[in-house]
């Protein structure tokens, strides 16, 4: 049985936000517990700092900071985090870019509640 | 579905931009473009001439400018008197020049009303023009003017 | 596992293992054995050759005795001397021989050296040497005085050995001859031993090697065979499949198998080990080729997961410039799917698969063009009828003020590049967001326009030239699609509201006391798609009626929208004023306004003229009840004619004033611009007992209009009051 993992929520739109939490109700990911929602990367780093998540779902483009910068400074706070974008990006190089930020995967939106929660099994999967 | 397009709209900023830069050689420059709606509204300025489209599309096209705006520019004509007939007259000459790019670039077909001009007050293109006209914001000089193109598709 | 394939390797070397060990041993034994019998061969050389020696010896002893005989006789002194010697060491010789024959000894060898005699070992060696010394006993005897040089001999002893020799040197003869007959038998014996032990030893080796190149053959041919068979069998799935199929190696060179359809498909030669990157960057554009470059490089690295990155493949369906055989270039498109190929869990390459795509991107792009837009939206219906309600209203009331918020930063003027870049960002947020919550919520019309617009702005960005006054103009332009777009999805939603039997989603936030060209179509259709709603006035019924009969006097067509949202709930006396307003409203309109069918025509105009009546509750306990046309609208210089005419002002007067100051006049009693009083209008009272109504309740006139265009009325007041 997986152990109990932190999951900070970045993205600046309240639909998308309260979606995923909502698909994280679902039995399979009851290892995972919502430490904090963002609305963008300067709120994302505080909460970072405060929670120390283990997992991250990352918005791309936001106020403030965005998800690419968010991406290389809670990477270099601490590499071990996953960090997963969700991202209705038109533009794949941005994405890729955060990817080489070291962030682990990537899920369009829309999304399905399903690839949703595959992707969040992949990624918790070691 | 689309009323009038980018090209439409710049083909009559254009005819400004033309007018100012023969008589003064120097150029006008867009500031911004918005659409009236709610609490945005058209900007409105001391005079105002505007000419009327009928045919594919109709509408009106507004250009609207402040006094000192067209004072100044009948001083770069070396134009000594200023009162509010040159002042129109200069304005309606605009409205002339943007009559004459509508023609060009809607063809023949088009029905275009001689120009009308007036002074206006603060807020008159609103009580005029319909709701989500453009309104495209100006500069020539330190001076704004507005082109208002409130214009649909009839056919 | 190093234990296991140390195992693995002596079960599978065994049989070779054995065959060595078997070699070595069967080797030392024929080596020792030869050595042996050479050893031995050497011996038996030596005794061969001294028994030859003896037979030799023998008949020297007896030719020299008889020299000696002769000597004596012809008182030869020198002869004497000579033949004395001889005789000494040929006696010497062959006795220390034949006794080394008897027991082993060593000997004078032929060569003058001392050799080892080896005893005789034959049993008939043995008694050939001891017939041999029955002979030879008394021979030696007899031929002592003879020996060691004296000369004290006499004739008879003499005549005597001289006779025993005659007599007997025959048969020492015969019995030297045995005896090296004898010792060459042995010998031969030996030596054919010798050969046996060589061929046996020969044999074993032979059928060891044999045994081990069989073994070992056979293992070889089976690996082979097996090797031969995978090999054919990817030769042949190489090539017949059609795809492109390669391995990227991590320097991303490519593999040395490749399918025979790759280099058809690249349309270019391909060679194991070419640099793959370079293929690929004159393929397609500089911006692709550099995300194909960042994404091979996250999959050969290790950090991402992949099934978590396929998405981003940016090699889909892409465009590509091939040049064919005939020099023309050809556009096709290909798509580049990649797989990690792992090996003990590390990744070791990526296995590329190719695909011709074109065909399926042309029917897609056509298929995209046949939707027509009626049908994308009759989808976007379908979605949002099984959408969460609340969510929708939620997206509408966000748009709404999304949109706003864009329009707010456009009418802000941007003096330089820098501000409006900034502006451009900004705004691109919004429309991404707008874009996000819309493709959640499946409206693809939102989110397709919103991709577009999204698009064209990034190419804004990037082009590099800064943002033109131009390009807000654009802009601009894009927004106003987002409103069209925006407001029949916006009716849509206030229809399914209706339909579902819940609260209204808020007033569009638009400013309602404001008509609006697409407000105007969701309310016509709320009108002609709810004709039940139970909130109705009584009144809307009235006044319909009403209007169609004076536009039927006047020979007017009208289509009325009537929509009086919490008329109801309003205060009695405030609805009783509101009654008398509208009354008087749409009297003028119908009378000055909507122009004859014939009119209208002329002007471009559809003939059936638009009469709507609006009550929209703006919230806080404030109303806007309007009244609008589309018809001739307030013209100015008619009205100024009107006053003239009216006698109401001097002709300079008339042109002193403004047209607003002109239009003011409407609401001032007597004013009217009918040409001809009626019932209905004409009589110059009409808009001054309005403003009385409007005062009764507390409210505000604004009149909007446009010369042909229309005229409209709003009141607004406040039910709190």
């Amino acid at each position: 049985m997986k152990t109990n993992m932190k999951l900070l929520i970045v993205d600046d739109s309240a639909i998308i936000r309260s979606r995923i939490a909502r698909i994280l109700n679902d039995p399979r990911l009851n290892y995972i517990n919502v430490v904090g929602m963002a609305r963008n990367g300067v709120e994302a780093i505080t909460l970072y700092l405060q929670q120390a998540p283990d997992i991250v779902t990352m918005d791309i483009t936001m106020p403030e900071m965005d998800g690419v910068d968010c991406t290389e400074k809670m990477i270099s706070l601490r590499p071990e985090c996953s960090i997963l974008v969700i991202s209705a990006l038109s533009d794949k190089a941005t994405a890729l870019k955060t990817l080489k930020k070291g962030a682990k995967g990537f899920l369009y939106k829309p999304f399905t509640d399903e690839e949703l929660i595959a992707a969040f099994l992949e990624l918790t999967n070691s | 579905m689309k009323s009038i397009n980018d090209n439409d709209i710049r083909s009559f900023v254009d005819a400004v931009g033309s007018f100012f830069f023969h008589t003064t050689n120097e150029k006008v420059e867009i500031r911004a473009a918005y659409l009236v709606e709610g609490e945005i509204q058209a900007s409105t300025f001391d005079l105002t001439s505007y000419i009327t489209l009928s045919g594919d599309f109709s509408g009106r096209v507004y250009f609207s400018a402040p006094r000192v705006m067209v004072a100044h520019l009948l001083l770069a004509m070396h134009e000594l008197e200023r009162d509010d007939d040159r002042l129109l007259d200069a304005v309606g000459e605009i409205a002339n020049t943007i009559s004459g790019n509508a023609r060009k670039h809607f063809g023949e077909a088009m029905q275009i009303s001689v120009p009308v001009t007036q002074v206006t007050e603060h807020d008159w293109l609103n009580s005029v023009v319909s709701p989500h006209s453009y309104v495209i914001l100006v500069k020539w000089k330190q001076y704004r003017a507005s082109v208002v193109v409130d214009i649909q598709r009839t056919a | 596992m190093d234990k296991n394939s140390g195992q693995s390797i002596f079960a599978r070397y065994r049989k070779i293992i054995l065959a060595v060990i078997l070699f070595v041993v069967a080797d030392s034994v024929v080596i020792g054995i030869n050595f042996y019998n050479t050893y031995k061969a050497d011996e038996s050389a030596v005794s061969i050759n001294l028994s030859g020696r003896q037979r030799m010896l023998s008949q020297r002893m007896t030719k020299v005795l008889l020299l000696l005989q002769r000597s004596t006789e012809a008182q030869d002194e020198e002869g004497i001397v000579r033949n004395l010697k001889e005789l000494d060491l040929t006696v010497n010789l062959f006795n220390t021989t034949l006794k080394g024959f008897r027991d082993g000894d060593m000997v004078t060898g032929g060569d003058g050296k001392p050799a080892f005699l080896t005893q005789v070992e034959t049993e008939i060696s043995r008694q050939l040497v001891a017939d041999a010394y029955t002979i030879w006993d008394r021979y030696f005897d007899l031929l002592q005085p003879l020996l060691k040089n004296s000369r004290h001999y006499n004739a008879a002893q003499l005549e005597e050995a001289v006779a025993y020799a005659q007599n007997n040197n025959l048969e020492v003869l015969r019995l030297m001859n045995d005896l090296t007959t004898d010792l060459e038998v042995v010998a031969n014996k030996r030596a054919n031993m010798l050969r046996m032990v060589l061929i046996v030893g020969f044999v074993i080796a032979f059928m060891n090697f044999t045994y081990t190149v069989i073994v070992s053959i056979r293992d070889l041919m089976s690996g082979d065979r097996k090797l031969a068979e995978s090999r054919n069998e990817n030769v042949e799935i190489l090539a017949t499949v059609h795809e492109g199929l390669f391995l990227l190696s991590k320097d991303k060179k490519l593999g040395t198998q490749f399918s025979e359809s790759l280099p058809r498909m690249l349309h270019r030669e391909i060679k194991p080990g070419m640099d793959f990157m370079p293929i690929l960057q004159s393929m397609v554009s500089p911006e692709i080729y550099e995300s194909a470059m960042d994404y091979i490089e996250l999959l050969l690295g290790e950090r991402v997961k992949e099934s978590l990155v396929t998405s981003l493949n940016p090699l889909t369906n892409v465009p590509v410039n091939m040049v064919d055989k005939f020099g023309t270039v050809q556009n096709r498109y290909l798509s580049f799917f990649f797989n990690r190929a792992l090996v003990d869990g590390t990744i070791s390459h990526v296995l590329v698969t190719v695909q011709d795509v074109t065909d399926k991107v042309l029917l897609m792009q056509q298929l995209e063009q046949a939707k027509s837009k009626t049908k994308i939206e009759i989808e976007a219906l379908l979605r949002l009828a099984g959408s969460d309600f609340a969510s929708l209203q939620q997206f509408i009331d966000n748009t709404g003020q999304s949109l706003s918020q864009i329009n707010e930063k456009l009418s802000q003027p941007q003096e330089d590049e820098r501000a409006r870049l900034h502006t451009l960002n900004y705004i691109m947020r919004i429309i991404h967001g707008i874009k996000g919550e819309a493709a959640v919520l499946g409206i693809d019309v939102l989110e397709n326009y919103a991709h577009e617009s999204e698009q064209e702005l990034v190419a804004m960005r990037e082009s590099g030239h800064g943002v033109s006054g131009d390009q807000i103009l654009r802009i601009a332009v894009l927004l106003e699609g987002f409103y069209e777009r925006y407001s029949s999805l916006a009716a849509i939603v206030t229809r399914l509201a209706d339909a579902l039997g819940m609260k209204k989603a808020e007033p569009p936030p638009m400013d309602g006391a404001k008509d609006d060209k697409y407000a105007e179509n969701t309310n016509s259709v709320l009108q002609t798609l709810t004709p039940a709603e139970p909130a109705q006035h009584p009144f809307v019924g009235h006044i319909t009626s009403l209007a169609q009969r004076i536009a039927a006097d006047h020979g007017k067509q009208i289509e009325i929208s009537c929509q009086l949202e919490g008329f109801s709930s309003l205060p009695p006396d405030v609805t009783q004023e509101l009654q008398g307003i509208s009354i008087q409203l749409v009297r003028n309109a119908l009378t000055h306004g909507i122009e004859i069918p014939e009119e209208r025509v002329a002007h471009n105009k559809p003939k059936i003229g638009a009469l709507c009546i609006w009550c929209k509750y703006l919230g806080n306990g404030d109303y806007d009840f309007s009244v609008r046309d589309d018809g001739r609208g307030i013209v100015p210089e008619r009205l100024r004619n009107s006053l003239v005419k009216s006698g109401r002002l001097s002709m300079t007067e008339a042109a002193a004033l403004s047209d607003t100051e002109i239009a003011k006049l409407i609401f001032q009693p007597g004013v009217s611009s009918a040409a001809v009083a009626d019932k209905d209008a004409g009589h110059g009272v009409g808009l001054d007992a309005v403003m009385e109504k409007v005062k009764a309740i507390h409210g505000r006139m604004r009149v909007r209009s446009s010369p042909s265009m229309f005229t409209e009325f709003h009141v607004q007041f406040s039910a709190a009051r």
